[in-house]
């Protein structure tokens, strides 16, 4: 770890406390600003959050070593030290490189995945609950299988039996296995405001449902699917965790958190910090999303009283 | 003058309010008695502090925001309560004196039948095992003129209707037979008529039981029927104490004046100070920022440079009777050649 | 009552057979068609196709399908490739296991997770409620494989208190023969289950925390006070019987996280379970184990689900008589 290396860290983290800063004096203005920035784990986490999203987009001015590069293979699971601030992996990479480098794809993939199951999850659920009827029959009994079936189970199924998975396919596969709920809590939004006079309004103006659907229901139920977007993050992150872990995600050597715990797993004993840190880096920023999450959730909906 | 059954002297309540508007001062000083048998009512309009004087009693009010101040005193028969060890004053809750609230739905445990809830009390205080404890609560059902009691002790409050569920309140409340009853709004969220045979059933059951009872309204024509004296509450304070029929026949303090006057009455002359009804100019001030002086001095119609400065204290009105009968709160008392209204 | 259970029942069943359906069509459209344990030397032409024939996978796939149904309706999961014996057979090995794991955690998991909840409730906005609440959000943020892993390093590694995985000491005690294999198989469990236990726990003391201060600031507490009950009736009767039904709900919820954990805590703690046996098939492409194994565990969930609504409609009067079980009136 050179000096330019723990400048560029320090920088990173002052980039990060000056968006959580400015973020904050911005919403000062509004109601839900106030509200969000009322519970201390929410300015907390927003800056955990900004502040590994700032490592990993400059992750290769950040991290000393390529995240490939074996630097001494016959001396590998040397103990973090000031030259290998986590020291390095049973392969004898730098930990600390590879988990800047393993924040793009664990944050990438559990970000993109969400998004894909989001906008699934609200397509369904706004057509079933806007349509209703049969429409909603057949869609909901899709949601209650979904549901039902054990979501790692088939994701495993799903990754194991087409050989060699690309990046892009593990997003959506991800994605499209985790829509289910949200597709429920859009549904009963969209129940809920579509019985209410602006879409009457808009009707009696010769607005088509897309139109109807897209530019005044879903705005009013915009909340509730933020605030499951946002908790999703964590849960997909989790998820791609568990399968790179069990050697189903991200194929090594490319770096991602689950698979930098799967490498160091073995040698546990000797050399307990490849596989905690990358641990206690998703837990972290886990723990940043839920309690934003959270935050978000009291922020946007004033009929909680915080306690 | 017998002994008082409750004894309440400056009695103090506050609450700290968390944005930081200071405390809220909800009770200030108030001061009334209940004797034993005589029903008493607390008139006021919301914000007066009278559910808080009525839930300071029991020491009902919860404790971080809220908090009694020290040289506050309230006295059942003799003994302090504010000063009782928790094991005691449980002994007195449910027991002694019990307490019915405005609002039987959200007052009644969803999950356990009335039965059970009525029972409750009778085992905790008086040991009935839980057979003879449901033939209690079977024969409370009774008393408060439930029908099919022994069927209907088995139900849950969501199977009753708003007047069946305040009766079964009613019942939970009488099953130790306390000597004194406080009763909160009883019948504010409940129909017309359903409000009439609420107060029957209370008038009926306190002279069957020779219970006091304490009944808390902000509506003037249900302490008409039912209590034997009234105290008017404003702004923390009580402001008028009186026998209810001297109460309605002179009312002295102008806040009373105004209240009876507010009350449509169908005999009135149909045109009156522009055909519109009469009602109390003003709104009730924040319990965190009370007026100087007199409270009332905003609202009142004949307020001169004393009351904003100095706050009265209760003064004997006189009329007949012993002394105290006929408190009120108010410099008129002194100067009442100043009773007439501003232009 | 009745009629809504056996419309759920009806709903349940439907919704096996179509993940049945699914995972059987996926599973067979997947790859083509197996010819022996990826682990294995790949088989000579001919003996693949001898295999091929006898596993019945020459035949077009509606006729597999149909064959499979009746073969499942007596009970039968097919034969698997790896293992060389009948997959029913596997899973009832592996299932108990499975079974006693998620138990022991759902112990552990409502145990400490309704205590502490209950806890916060009580000192709401307090520094145990803050503390309490901010641990409990870290550790339900964490990989449940992870802290498997710290706390095997922890217990098993450095400290030495328990054993470093598997089920059994395999010298001492290959069988439960004696009370002392009992306590050895306890020994074992102990650390895989606390593991899924405490990750579990912290949710659960999330919920339950919410759950107890909705209920504490309703009416109905202050009129038990007002009866002159004790603080801890109170509390603990009328306020925690209303607060548990959110958590029932919560208790249908667990099945699927606890297959979840299973999957991955047998892995680390090379636990002989169903996660790890549907793991090790997918690996080898054992697709009748897989197809078993998804079978059993959709039917599991379910079945949990179905529970956790029987048990809600039992515990909460208001729902029982909505769904046809009171008189229902009111006069």
């Amino acid at each position: 770890m050179s000096v330019w290396t723990w400048l560029t860290l320090g920088g990173a983290a002052v980039l990060a406390l000056a968006v959580v800063a400015e973020l904050r004096r911005r919403l000062q203005t509004s109601a839900p600003g106030r509200r969000f920035f009322r519970h201390p784990t929410a300015a907390l986490g927003l800056f955990v959050l900004a502040f590994f999203v700032a490592i990993a987009l400059a992750a290769p001015v950040v991290a000393p070593y390529p995240p490939y590069y074996q630097i001494d293979i016959a001396h590998p699971n040397r103990p973090p030290s000031a030259q290998f601030l986590l020291g390095t992996d049973p392969f004898s990479r730098d930990v600390w490189s590879r988990l800047v480098y393993g924040a793009r794809v664990s944050l990438g993939i559990g970000a993109l995945a969400t998004l894909v199951a989001v906008t699934v999850g609200t397509a369904v659920g706004a057509v079933s609950g806007y349509f209703r009827r049969w429409v909603d029959t057949t869609l909901m009994r899709l949601v209650d299988v979904g549901l039902a079936m054990p979501r790692i189970f088939v994701l495993l199924m799903a990754v194991a039996l087409w050989e060699h998975i690309a990046l892009w396919a593990l997003v959506l596969l991800i994605g499209l296995t985790g829509w289910f709920g949200t597709s429920r809590l859009v549904r009963a939004e969209v129940l809920s405001l579509r019985e209410r006079e602006f879409v009457a309004a808009a009707r009696a103006l010769g607005a088509g449902a897309g139109r109807v659907i897209f530019r005044h229901v879903l705005p009013n139920a915009a909340a509730p699917i933020i605030v499951s977007g946002a908790l999703g993050i964590g849960n997909m992150m989790l998820l791609e965790a568990g399968l790179s872990f069990l050697g189903l995600g991200v194929p090594s050597p490319a770096p991602s958190w689950g698979n930098m715990i799967a490498d160091g797993w073995h040698r546990m004993a000797v050399a307990w910090w490849s596989s905690t840190f990358p641990g206690l880096a998703i837990s972290l920023v886990v723990m940043a999303l839920n309690a934003v999450g959270d935050a978000l959730r009291d922020a946007l909906d004033p009929r909680r009283e915080a306690v | 003058m017998t002994e008082p059954l409750l004894r309440v002297r400056d009695l103090k309540t506050y609450f700290v309010t968390e944005q930081g508007s200071g405390t809220a001062r909800s009770v200030d000083g108030v001061s009334f008695e209940v004797q034993p048998g005589e029903t008493l009512g607390i008139v006021g309009e919301s914000g007066c502090g009278k559910t808080v004087t009525s839930l300071s009693i029991l020491r009902l009010i919860p404790e971080p925001p809220g908090h009694i101040r020290p040289g506050s005193v309230i006295e059942f028969e003799g003994r302090n309560l504010l000063t009782l060890e928790p094991r005691e004053l449980r002994a007195i809750r449910g027991n002694q004196i019990a307490m019915i609230f405005q609002e039987p739905m959200t007052s009644l445990n969803p999950v356990f039948t009335v039965g059970d809830q009525i029972a409750e009390a009778a085992i905790v205080h008086q040991g009935l095992s839980r057979r003879v404890a449901r033939t209690r609560a079977i024969d409370m059902l009774r008393l408060v003129g439930i029908a099919d009691p022994e069927e209907r002790v088995d139900h849950y409050p969501h199977q009753m209707s708003g007047g069946m569920r305040q009766r079964v309140m009613i019942g939970m409340a009488l099953v130790c037979h306390p000597k004194l009853l406080i009763a909160d709004e009883p019948t504010t969220a409940l129909d017309v008529t359903i409000q009439a045979q609420i107060l029957e059933l209370l008038d009926r059951l306190q002279a069957e039981l020779g219970m006091a009872v304490m009944l808390i309204t902000h509506d003037l024509g249900v302490v008409a029927g039912s209590a034997d004296r009234v105290a008017v509450m404003y702004a923390g304070q009580v402001v008028e104490q009186a026998p209810t029929a001297a109460l309605f026949a002179r009312p002295l303090h102008p806040y009373t004046e105004g209240l009876l006057a507010s009350v449509p009455r169908l005999d009135a002359p149909p045109a009156r100070e522009h055909g519109r009804l009469h009602s109390i100019p003003g709104q009730v001030p924040a319990a965190t920022a009370w007026p100087e002086g007199c409270r009332f001095h905003p609202r009142c119609p004949y307020a001169w440079e004393r009351c904003r400065a100095e706050m009265p204290p209760l003064l004997d009105a006189g009329g007949g009777g012993e002394p105290g009968t006929h408190t009120v709160r108010c410099w008129l008392l002194t100067e009442p050649r100043r009773r007439t209204p501003h232009p | 009552m009745a009629a809504w259970l056996v419309r759920r029942l009806v709903a349940s069943i439907a919704i096996v057979f179509a993940v049945v359906t699914i995972t059987f069509f996926v599973v067979r459209l997947a790859h083509g068609t197996p010819c022996g344990p990826a682990g294995e030397r790949p088989l000579p032409p001919d003996v693949c196709e001898r295999q091929r024939v006898q596993f019945g996978y020459d035949q077009p796939l509606p006729v597999q399908y149909g064959k499979y149904l009746v073969a499942l309706r007596h009970g039968e999961l097919g034969e698997s490739f790896g293992l060389h014996r009948p997959v029913a057979d596997a899973l009832a090995d592996a299932i108990p296991n499975t079974f006693t794991l998620a138990l022991a955690a759902l112990l552990v998991d409502f145990a400490l997770g309704l205590a502490l909840g209950i806890y916060q409730a009580v000192r709401a906005g307090r520094f145990g409620d803050v503390a309490v609440g901010n641990v409990a959000l870290l550790v339900n943020s964490m990989p449940v494989f992870w802290l498997g892993l710290v706390l095997l390093l922890v217990f098993a590694q450095w400290l030495r208190w328990f054993p470093a995985g598997g089920i059994h000491n395999p010298i001492l005690c290959p069988r439960l023969a004696s009370p002392y294999c009992l306590l050895d198989f306890l020994w074992h469990l102990v650390l895989p289950a606390l593991t899924l236990g405490l990750v579990g726990a912290a949710g659960t003391a999330r919920y339950q925390r919410a759950a107890m201060l909705e209920v504490i600031r309703q009416e109905y507490v202050r009129t038990a006070r007002a009866k002159g009950l004790r603080e801890r009736r109170v509390l603990l009767v009328h306020a925690l019987r209303n607060a548990l039904l959110p958590i029932i709900t919560l208790f249908g919820l667990a099945f699927p996280f606890l297959f979840t954990g299973a999957v991955l805590i047998e892995t680390v703690f090379a636990w002989p379970g169903m996660g790890r046996l549907a793991v090790n098939a997918i690996f080898q492409r054992d697709y009748p184990v897989v197809t078993g194994a998804a079978v059993l565990t959709t039917t599991m969930v379910v079945l949990g689900n179905l529970i956790a609504d029987v048990l809600y409609a039992v515990v909460d009067p208001r729902i029982r008589v909505q769904r046809g079980g009171g008189d229902g009136g009111s006069a």
